[in-house]
């Protein structure tokens, strides 16, 4: 036995050191901004996903397989010592940020989006045509909501979802609010709408079933009716509904949050290590998005209209349990506070004898929320380190801080007035529910920008601009654009080196700058000059910066890494590494 | 030490990567390069790291990806769907459920509310176990029959409970005298009931049994005559009993499940002859109060008290089947089923709940009772027997008990109880 332990150590010292050797150096090729995971694929098979099976995979047996991964049990004692990080993304470019691909865009972090596009989100249409009838093709026999399936008079399919009983608008807001925020934050989502629409266009189509005890049997104008019966009218007699567009392409199942696509030659990252993922879970924080499960993704097989390739995109769906909905009823407390069955909480509650008490436990405000509009969303109790999904969710396990500041930094772009802009498009038609449902949205983003931007270096959108003479380093203080902090009395402490280190210089500014050159003089040139050295590698230096705001301990570093030929040069950011 | 070394090296191997990484933090680590430089998925030394894991959770997996394939083509075929359906109905007046006792063993109960008419509630039960054990119950109960405050409840029973414990009558039965027989009854019950406000029920019903005490099942045990007579033991042989009471049941708790305030009062009393005979006869009195207090959020204290009295009428006898009884999964649950009898019995505890998840309620409790041969003239804080221990309560979305996972210590044992759906037999 001991042989057998020893030969598998050996094995695995030996490919953990070859691994370790495969360290690249700095390269000077374009920063990566797609991944080209569009290629030409064959039609994947339809994967279906058991629903309870899912929740008792990654409860029980996921659990249990993370604990004997060495490497995760490893990482997990080696941070509590302070000698090792999380397991980093895989797929982040040098400048740590997500490329484009089929799972992920770019969008209002990087390229702000106007208000108008905000509002539209994914949207082409406003929702279905409503100049001919809609026929019902099919009932909907999956999720908790009532609705069916309509085509209207242009051919488009949708899904209408209705809100529930005693909850007038909750459900159909929180899915178009958090629909048009992913999609801002740059996700694929469905193009959702609140529409409100005469009865009357309604058709029952000869496809069109309903489930009962099990049997699925042909709709009759008395289901449709009695399905309709509790959703109250308008003075003009239309009534409120979620249309969510059915997207484009061939649904060929779900996709996980663990694991790859055996079928998807594409698929080359394991989705619990994908920063897109990973960083998701900030996002859903903040739209108390606790049903973030496999069952609410989608992977389409869709047609690349410039390429021609046939690929696989991929959705999240089914935004219904978010902000104070869950989706029949409001958010009960427990949800984002502690998973469904949850053994950290049982077993400090059981240990505790009940004398620990979960902070949330005292909430009662889902039994009878203020505005039964909104459900019950709240930021008092809210803690975006403490936050959890209904079940555990692997990438949202993986994430390290890196991936969790990413997701802040997208969820800080959100301005007050985007917030706004958004929730408008919901139709509340109580201005004070509205109101409510952004002060907690801002305030909840606002903790989540408060707490990861003290966890890591805030500093981001590196670049380099001349002023007259001046060539500088710029870059951005997230925290102080998104008015968490003061601009006052910030000091940015940099030391700028020659990338092999030794030779360095520190200097400290009042502005988010590094003056690099001026005029061709400085200690860049001054190095470049002496070195002598034809090699455009070389010409690779780095800074490394750290933030200082008064009444506050030194931030963590930032390690910018940029290409400098020379102050008549194009110079450019190669690089940057983020301390965790 | 040489698996403290194993230990440490595996932990090197896996930071090995990071250390090295940071040696030179000029170079953009691994991870972030571009991904179509990279391998597909994770590196080696993080494969590797997956392998013990996979190796020990595999034949879990294995053996549940039959599970996993059964469970998609029941939810494909709504298989789940049709039987709840079937056995249950949506606005929950109907409704099957299975149950489980040590006691009674395994089976299945039925409720239906509104047969036949508004007001008008069945419930039936059925469960067999090891050694020909079986518990078969149906009830029928309608509260305002006759008038909206006056009802009628029927109820027929069987019972064969083929290895009772006996351990002879009084507080100092030994342990060494257990002996074992056959229990087997028939009990059919019939009576008015009262409803007294919303939470009262008044109760008069007669009851005709039929009991038999035979030879028991359990071998390892000596029979109940190779120890004791019909001298020692009244009822040796079992007795047709004739009985009448009324009885006086008050639920104040808030809530079932996981009660936090409020409580439950029950006075009971009984008399009951022997049918077509003079040997038996005795009247009975049972008082039994509990108390929730909520001590701070869903942290509550039980208290209960339960007292009996048992006379004999004349110069009758009491048979031992209806005298009090201590041990067992409601009273003094750190001893076996039945531990103790005598004529009267006294029992006082204390159980401490919190919920640890909105269906799961854990709790410890502690238990003090005796029996006595009279209560009142012998009534004395020796002698009295103890238990403690903890558990698990499960209840369902009704707020209804679905599963008790309990432990129990007593002096003589420690008693694990396992039981599904309790309480069904309640009308």
């Amino acid at each position: 036995m001991h042989k057998v332990l020893r030969f598998f150590l050996f094995c695995v010292v030996a490919a953990s050191l070859s691994g370790c050797s495969g360290a690249k150096k700095l390269t000077l090729a374009p920063i990566k901004t797609f991944d080209p995971d569009n290629g030409n694929i064959p039609a994947p098979d339809d994967k279906e996903e058991n629903q309870i099976w899912d929740i008792m995979d990654m409860t029980f047996f996921y659990q249990v397989e993370k604990v004997l991964d060495l490497n995760w049990s490893a990482r997990k004692v080696g941070k509590g010592l302070g000698l090792a990080r999380g397991k980093p993304a895989d797929n982040v470019n040098a400048l740590d940020e997500v490329p484009n691909s089929s799972w992920y865009t770019n969008r209002h972090y990087h390229d702000r989006m106007s208000r108008a596009e905000l509002r539209r989100g994914p949207n082409t249409s406003p929702g279905p045509d409503q100049s001919g009838a809609w026929t019902i093709t099919a009932g909907k026999f999956e999720g908790g909501t009532t609705g069916f399936t309509i085509k209207d008079g242009r051919g488009d399919r949708y899904l209408l979802k209705f809100d529930p009983p005693g909850f007038q608008e909750m459900g159909s807001s929180a899915e178009v609010i958090s629909t048009k925020i992913l999609h801002a934050c740059g996700y694929f989502v469905p193009q959702n709408s609140v529409v409100y629409f005469d009865p009357e266009l309604l058709q029952i189509g000869e496809t069109a079933k309903v489930a009962e005890g099990g049997f699925k049997r042909k709709m009759t104008p008395a289901d449709l009716e009695a399905l309709l019966e509790p959703i109250p009218r308008r003075a003009d007699g239309k009534m409120r509904t979620m249309a969510s567009k059915f997207v484009n392409g061939k649904p060929v199942g779900v996709w996980n949050y663990i694991g790859m696509r055996s079928d998807d030659p594409n698929d080359l990252v394991y989705h619990q290590h994908r920063r897109e993922l990973r960083g998701l879970r900030t996002i859903s924080s903040w739209l108390s998005d606790e049903d973030r499960r496999a069952a609410n993704t989608l992977a389409v097989y869709t047609t690349d209209p410039e390429t021609g390739h046939k690929y696989i995109q991929h959705y999240l769906i089914d935004m219904g349990s978010t902000l104070g909905s869950n989706n029949i009823i409001p958010h009960a407390p427990k949800y984002g506070n502690e998973y469904l069955i949850d053994p950290r909480t049982v077993g400090l509650q059981f240990l505790t004898l009940g004398f620990w008490v979960k902070p949330w436990e005292f909430e009662t405000g889902h039994l009878n929320p203020e505005f039964s509009s909104v459900g019950y969303y709240e930021s008092r109790i809210f803690d975006p380190d403490d936050w959890y999904p209904t079940y555990p969710n692997p990438a949202f396990e993986y994430a390290t801080l890196r991936d969790v500041f990413w997701g802040a930094k997208i969820v800080m772009a959100f301005s007050d007035e985007d917030i706004r802009s958004i929730v408008a498009e919901a139709q509340l038609t109580d201005p004070r529910a509205e109101a409510y449902l952004i002060k907690t949205l801002i305030e909840r983003r606002d903790k989540i920008g408060r707490y990861w931007f003290s966890k890591m270096n805030p500093l981001d959108k590196f670049d380099f601009a001349r002023q007259g003479t001046i060539l500088k380093l710029t870059f951005r203080d997230l925290a102080v654009d998104s008015d968490l902090e003061k601009e006052e009395g910030v000091r940015y402490i940099h030391t700028t080196s020659y990338r092999a280190g030794g030779v360095h210089r520190q200097s400290v500014s009042g502005k988010p700058e590094v003056v690099i050159s001026e005029n061709g003089t400085g200690f860049l040139d001054d190095l470049i000059a002496a070195r002598g050295s034809k090699k455009e590698r070389d010409k690779i230096f780095s800074t490394s910066i750290q933030v200082e705001r008064p009444g506050r301990a030194l931030s963590k570093k930032v390690d910018v890494f940029f290409y400098y030929p020379g102050f008549s040069g194009e110079p450019r950011v190669v690089g940057v590494v983020r301390e965790e | 030490m040489r698996r403290l070394g194993q230990v440490l090296l595996i932990i090197l191997i896996s930071f090995s990567h990071v250390i090295s990484g940071e040696k030179d933090r000029s170079d953009i680590p691994d991870e972030q390069r571009p991904v179509e430089e990279r391998e597909r998925g994770d590196s080696v030394p993080e494969t590797l790291g997956k392998v013990p894991g996979a190796l020990v959770s595999f034949p879990l997996k294995l053996l549940f990806t039959g599970a996993r394939k059964t469970a998609r083509v029941l939810d494909d075929n709504g298989v789940v769907l049709r039987v709840t359906d079937w056995l249950t109905s949506a606005d929950g007046k109907r409704k099957v459920r299975p149950i489980f006792t040590p006691l009674s063993g395994g089976g299945l109960a039925f409720k239906q509310n509104d047969l036949l008419k508004p007001g008008l509630r069945l419930r039936a039960s059925a469960s067999i176990g090891v050694r020909t054990r079986r518990d078969f119950f149906i009830g029928l109960r309608d509260e305002a029959l006759f008038h909206p405050r006056l009802g009628f409840e029927a109820s027929a029973f069987h019972t064969r409970k083929p290895d009772e414990d006996f351990f002879g009558i009084g507080n100092n039965s030994s342990e060494a005298n257990e002996t074992n027989y056959l229990h087997r009854e028939n009990n059919v019950r019939l009576g008015v009931v009262s409803r007294i406000g919303r939470r009262s029920l008044f109760s008069m019903l007669a009851t005709y049994s039929d009991v038999r005490i035979g030879e028991g099942r359990d071998r390892d045990k000596p029979s109940l005559d190779s120890l004791f007579t019909s001298q020692t033991v009244p009822g040796f042989f079992g007795a047709d009993v004739f009985s009448t009471g009324a009885s006086f049941y008050r639920d104040t708790k808030d809530t079932n499940g996981h009660p936090t305030r409020g409580g439950e009062e029950f006075i009971a009393f009984e008399v009951g002859y022997e049918r077509g005979g003079s040997e038996f006869g005795y009247h009975k009195a049972t008082a039994d109060f509990s108390r929730y207090f909520n001590l701070f959020y869903k942290r509550v204290l039980a208290l209960r008290v339960r007292a009996e009295v048992t006379n004999s009428i004349g110069d009758r006898r009491i048979p031992f089947f209806r005298m009090s009884e201590l041990g067992g999964q409601e009273l003094l649950r750190g001893y076996r089923p039945v531990r103790f009898r005598d004529r009267d019995m006294a029992l006082a505890g204390a159980e401490y709940r919190w919920q640890v998840q909105h269906f799961a309620i854990a709790y410890l409790f502690v238990e003090e009772g005796r029996v006595f041969s009279d209560l009142i003239d012998e009534f004395s804080l020796k002698g009295f027997r103890y238990s403690y221990g903890g558990g698990l309560r499960l209840i369902g979305k009704d707020r209804n008990l679905i599963t008790i996972i309990e432990w129990a210590k007593s002096r003589e044992q420690l008693r694990f109880i396992f039981r599904l759906n309790v309480g069904v037999k309640k009308l």
